[in-house]
């Protein structure tokens, strides 16, 4: 008999039989397999993400497969992880469109993939670095919203602390 | 006059102008007055025609860098009567999409990300370039919110500052450092809020350098046989600058000298023993530079040739610093410009023009004191304290240099 598979279901109810060590990089998945199979797992076992549609679970569970072995920092370690720049794999795999690293972004908290959303909130921290607001505002799409007065003032009294 | 088309000398005269401006912008009164007396011999109206042909230029520029707010003339009262938290907290409950019939296709889809998740990318940015948590956050009222109002991105912003900063007790006896717990354990202090602990507590800031800016007259002496002209009386104006660049380790440095911050701060590093002297680097008015050699070295003058003066005024001279916990710094440069004293200067860590905290460095003390300069010296001035006065120096102004790094 073959070793039972995880299999995880997407919202669009696509299924995605994978090994339990790469759902297992879900901490949510991980807690869900233990609790519900205390003495482990004897058959296939079938996990519904009624958040994740299929295009994203699949990119997802491609990140799970890519780390199945890789050994994570402590999570309690924010020293280290803060100090990291995004791994290089993880670069490339997160260069998509801004829809899709929002999506991913949103799977990885739900199902709790920490060093995945790290990875996607670098991406994101490296899209803002180095631009002007009025760049940021086309990057985002999004408009100044404030009177010239509130502007000045929030900037009067936030500005100086970039300073250190 | 015409007003849409400049002629070839209202081009220059405006060109000199800008040349006044930028001169003035640094602090160098001297050149900055030559070329406003040029620009206006040209074209008596140059003033006129740089706001009228430049500034709309440049607020263009500006809007396109930093937004539709900039170059706008505020209305100062309306300004000074906002209440920033509160406003900050009147942002927490908004709509974005309200906000955004103006853009075609609505915001990125990652505006909408849960704000906790925006503020850990924030928190990010303060860790590891903090101009641009700065710049996002001042994009829209969202991001404002998030940014500015949220206590975890002030407690980085601390944890970034006060365990740097380097302490004396009372007798300056002992010196230290805070690790992270200890500046929470201040919190209490602090009303716990981590950006009034920030905003009221005072620290040495590494990410650039301090610059005071002197200009002061000199009685010119006439020219020989011009006797004639005894109703003009000239008046020579002398700038030089000091410059003080710290180091979390209690490592300070301090170069005096006239030459300007574009040619210093690149160079104002622990590393380098001088601020190196090329043929450009001489500014345009050697009557200042001359005069400036002369007059900032405190007495007793030094002996050395006259080009070693010159040579001692580009020096790197290497210090230690360390402050009270109000802020209070003492600065000991023990190999100065002067081998047998011991140069002291005490500072008061201010806010700048009510709005830069902990920008400025108020001049509360400066002296020297006579050193044993080895085993048998017995010179009965040893330890005698000279005072110099405070009378010509200048505060100093904190301003960021991008190339700094915390060592080197």
């Amino acid at each position: 008999m073959s070793t039972p598979k995880v299999i995880i279901i997407s919202s669009d109810d696509e299924k995605f039989p994978v090994e339990q060590k790469v759902a297992e990089k879900s901490i949510l998945i991980k807690n869900m397999i233990n609790d519900l199979n205390p003495d482990g797992l004897e058959e296939d076992f079938e996990i519904p993400t009624p958040n994740v549609r299929s295009n994203v679970l699949s990119k997802v569970l491609e990140w799970c497969e890519h780390h199945k072995n890789t050994v994570f920092a402590d999570d309690e370690d924010e020293d280290v992880k803060k100090s990291l720049p995004v791994e290089e794999w993880d670069k490339n795999f997160l260069k998509v469109d801004q829809e899709m690293l929002y999506e991913i972004i949103l799977a990885a908290n739900y199902l709790n993939i920490k060093p995945l959303l790290e990875s996607g909130c670098k991406m994101v921290a490296e899209m803002i670095k180095g631009k002007s607001p009025e760049e940021l505002r086309r990057t985002f799409n999004i408009v100044s919203d404030f009177s010239p007065e509130e502007e000045a003032a929030i900037r009067r009294e936030n500005e100086w602390a970039e300073d250190r | 006059m015409s007003t849409n088309t400049l002629s070839p000398t209202d081009h220059e005269a405006i060109a000199l102008f800008e040349k006044a401006v930028e001169k003035e912008s640094i602090g160098l009164m001297s050149d900055a007055v030559q070329f406003y007396r040029r620009a206006f011999k040209l074209n008596e109206q140059v003033d006129f025609l740089y706001r009228q042909h430049k500034l709309p230029h440049l607020i263009k520029s500006l809007q396109l860098e930093k937004g539709k707010n900039s170059g706008y003339r505020l209305d100062e009262n309306k300004v000074k009567s906002i209440n920033v938290d509160t406003l900050l907290h009147q942002f927490k409950q908004l709509d974005i999409d309200e906000h955004y019939d103006k853009c075609d296709n609505g915001p990125s889809p990652l505006v909408y990300l849960p704000n906790d998740i925006w503020i850990h990318i924030l928190e990010y940015l303060v860790d590891d370039n903090v101009e641009s948590w700065f710049k996002m956050s001042i994009t829209c009222k969202k991001f404002a919110y998030l940014g500015f109002a949220s206590s975890s991105i002030w407690r980085n912003l601390c944890y970034h500052v006060y365990p740097k900063q380097v302490y004396h007790d009372e007798d300056e006896q002992i010196v230290y450092q805070f690790k992270n717990d200890e500046v929470l354990a201040l919190l209490p202090q602090y009303d716990n809020s981590w950006k009034k602990l920030l905003t009221c507590k005072p620290f040495v800031k590494f990410y650039g350098c301090y610059i005071s800016i002197v200009n002061y007259y000199s009685e010119g002496g006439r020219k020989e046989f011009s006797s004639t002209n005894l109703w003009s009386n000239p008046v020579k104006i002398i700038t030089y600058y000091r410059y003080l660049r710290f180091y979390p380790n209690g490592d300070v440095i301090k170069v005096l000298s006239i030459l300007p911050p574009t040619q210093v701060v690149s160079h104002l590093s622990r590393m380098n023993s001088s601020i190196p002297v090329t043929a450009v680097d001489h500014p345009a008015n050697p009557a200042a530079a001359a005069a400036a050699a002369a007059t900032p070295v405190p007495a007793p003058a030094p002996t050395a040739s006259s080009r070693q003066d010159k040579k001692n005024q580009h020096k790197i001279y290497k210090g230690k610093w360390s402050m009270s916990d109000n802020g209070r710094i003492h600065i000991v440069l023990d190999q100065g410009s002067v081998p047998y004293y011991a140069f002291h200067y005490i500072f008061q860590i201010d806010t700048l023009g009510h709005i830069n905290k902990h920008g400025k460095l108020s001049w509360l003390d400066y002296y020297a004191i006579r050193k044993k300069m080895h085993e048998l010296d017995d010179d009965d001035r040893i330890g005698e304290l000279s005072q110099f006065s405070l009378r010509n120096e200048k505060a100093f102004k904190f301003s960021r240099v991008r190339s700094y790094t915390l060592d080197n």
